[in-house]
């Protein structure tokens, strides 16, 4: 009887940390540090994609800098039922001919990494890196936008560029409560968008 | 009377954490390489990135790339220089000098009147945005319209978006009604009701989330409004989707409207290119 009562017990604590969580609500200080540890987190994700990009690193440190690029996007999702569901987010790239394209983001870090047209590939990133004002959805998490800047260059093997363009890239953010009280920043979406294409051949 | 003490004791130590809030790292075990950043180009810092930078522009209290201003700033950019800034300046009826428009004179009473009388827009305030869908309908590309509010829940203080009206093209609505289709059972007040809106900063990517919604549910009515009007149009537009005959692909033309000092209505629209001037800028003024 006693163990009944304790699992109750532990099960309504559970849930009360949970419903707390989800329904607290932060100051002005907390968004403040939420935007400069987001800045952080988009100077990751730009550094493992300089890294998955560039061919004269080693095949498993490449691989590696998709694990870990993945594993700052929130891929969890839940259905009507509340069943949890893997769900990739999504690379939108307008390019600059007005065609739009849209990649899973594990498609769009496996083909950075191929990209067998180009043997010798320069991803430049600037160091900027911008993020909107959080706001609270609906769903009691906090929304904001990360901006960062990158540019791509593609030779072939006399070191001939082929391929020049310059991207804006926006990524949805998302600070998430978990059980704990804690909060995790998780990316989303990305939209990419073509400011100059160069396609040279 | 253990258990109780024992209830009481962990009751308050969970909600003691419950209250911190603290931003979790994801551990890093990566090999450093380090990759040199190059400086920024003056088109990346002025360029206005988000509705959350125009509008802090707006109201006179950020500076370039989210830097709060300061005194010595807003002596070398008056609010009046720094509101025209925020204006298309590729704009035809800008451009042309010798263009008749009213509009650059229109221009210069809106930023008079702002700067008079000190306006802000709230971060609270209603947003409309008009767009189009991108889609494929039987296999042929098709576009169709849609308006949605973004509104601020003053019970939780939380923000959504929420479609508020659809308009089909005429090859959907003919269709349709040919096929004569009956309503299907939608529960809509429920839907409407339960579904939490799309998140507030939808704006800002190109409404992607819109997108998903609309394919992976195959359903808009949970996205509409509870007060806006089940029109035949959007059940037309949740019986296409339900049976996979409409996909979409993506949202252009995205059109942003706000109202400032009940007079005035700002149209923004996102002008992504090598220039200052650029990013969120204000592509229309109506004046009421």
């Amino acid at each position: 009887m006693k163990k009944v009562v304790f699992t109750l017990i532990i099960i309504l604590l559970f849930s009360v940390a949970k419903t707390k969580a989800q329904s607290q609500s932060v100051g002005p200080e907390q968004l403040k540090e939420f935007k400069e540890l987001t800045k952080q987190r988009v100077n990751d994700l730009t550094h493992y994609i300089q890294q998955i990009g560039d061919k004269s690193l080693n095949d498993r440190l490449r691989q590696k800098s998709i694990k870990l690029a993945i594993s700052l996007f929130d891929t969890l999702n839940y259905d009507e039922k509340g069943r949890k569901i893997l769900r990739m987010p999504t690379v939108q790239v307008s390019r600059k001919d007005g065609t739009v394209e849209n990649i899973p983001i594990k498609t769009y870090f496996n083909n950075l990494y191929k990209l067998p047209r180009f043997p010798k590939v320069e991803i430049t990133s600037y160091d900027l890196s911008y993020c909107s004002d959080f706001e609270k959805g609906a769903d009691g998490n906090y929304h904001a936008t990360a901006y960062y800047y990158q540019e791509f260059k593609g030779f072939d093997k006399n070191e001939q560029l082929l391929y020049h363009s310059k991207d804006r890239k926006a990524i949805e953010v998302t600070e998430k409560p978990n059980a704990k009280g804690n909060f995790t920043i998780l990316f989303g979406n990305i939209i990419v968008v073509e400011t100059i294409q160069m396609p040279n051949e | 009377m253990k258990i109780c003490k024992t209830f009481i004791f962990l009751l308050l130590s969970f909600l003691s954490k419950a209250q911190e809030t603290k931003v979790e790292n994801i551990k890093d075990s990566t090999s450093i390489i380090i990759h040199k950043k190059t400086r920024p180009e003056a088109f990346m810092l002025w360029q206005v990135k988000s509705v959350s930078e125009f509008i802090s522009r707006f109201n006179y209290q950020t500076y370039i790339d989210g830097k709060e201003m300061t005194d010595s700033i807003k002596n070398i950019f008056p609010r009046n220089h720094y509101l025209m800034k925020l204006f298309n300046e590729d704009d035809e009826r800008l451009m042309n000098k010798k263009s008749k428009s009213n509009y650059p004179q229109n221009i210069r009473q809106f930023v008079e009147s702002v700067c008079e009388s000190e306006s802000k827009i709230s971060p609270k305030a209603a947003i409309q945005a008009t767009l189009v869908l991108n889609g494929n309908y039987l296999g042929k590309a098709t576009k169709l319209k849609m308006i949605l509010e973004k509104t601020f829940n003053l019970k939780d203080s939380t923000v959504s978006w929420r479609i508020k009206h659809i308009q089909l093209p005429a090859e959907i609505v003919q269709k349709e009604v040919a096929k004569k289709t009956t309503t299907p059972d939608l529960k809509s007040d429920t839907l409407r009701t339960k579904y939490k809106g799309l998140y507030p900063n939808a704006q800002d990517v190109a409404f992607i989330s819109l997108v998903q919604e609309l394919n992976e549910a195959k359903r808009v009515l949970p996205l509409v409004s509870p007060q806006a009007t089940i029109t035949k149009e959007i059940t037309q537009l949740e019986n296409v989707l339900q049976s996979g005959d409409l996909t979409i692909q993506h949202a252009s033309n995205i059109t942003l409207k706000m109202l400032i000092n009940s007079r005035y209505q700002i149209e923004l629209q996102e002008f992504i290119r090598e220039k200052e001037n650029s990013g969120w800028l204000i592509s229309n003024l109506i004046i009421h």
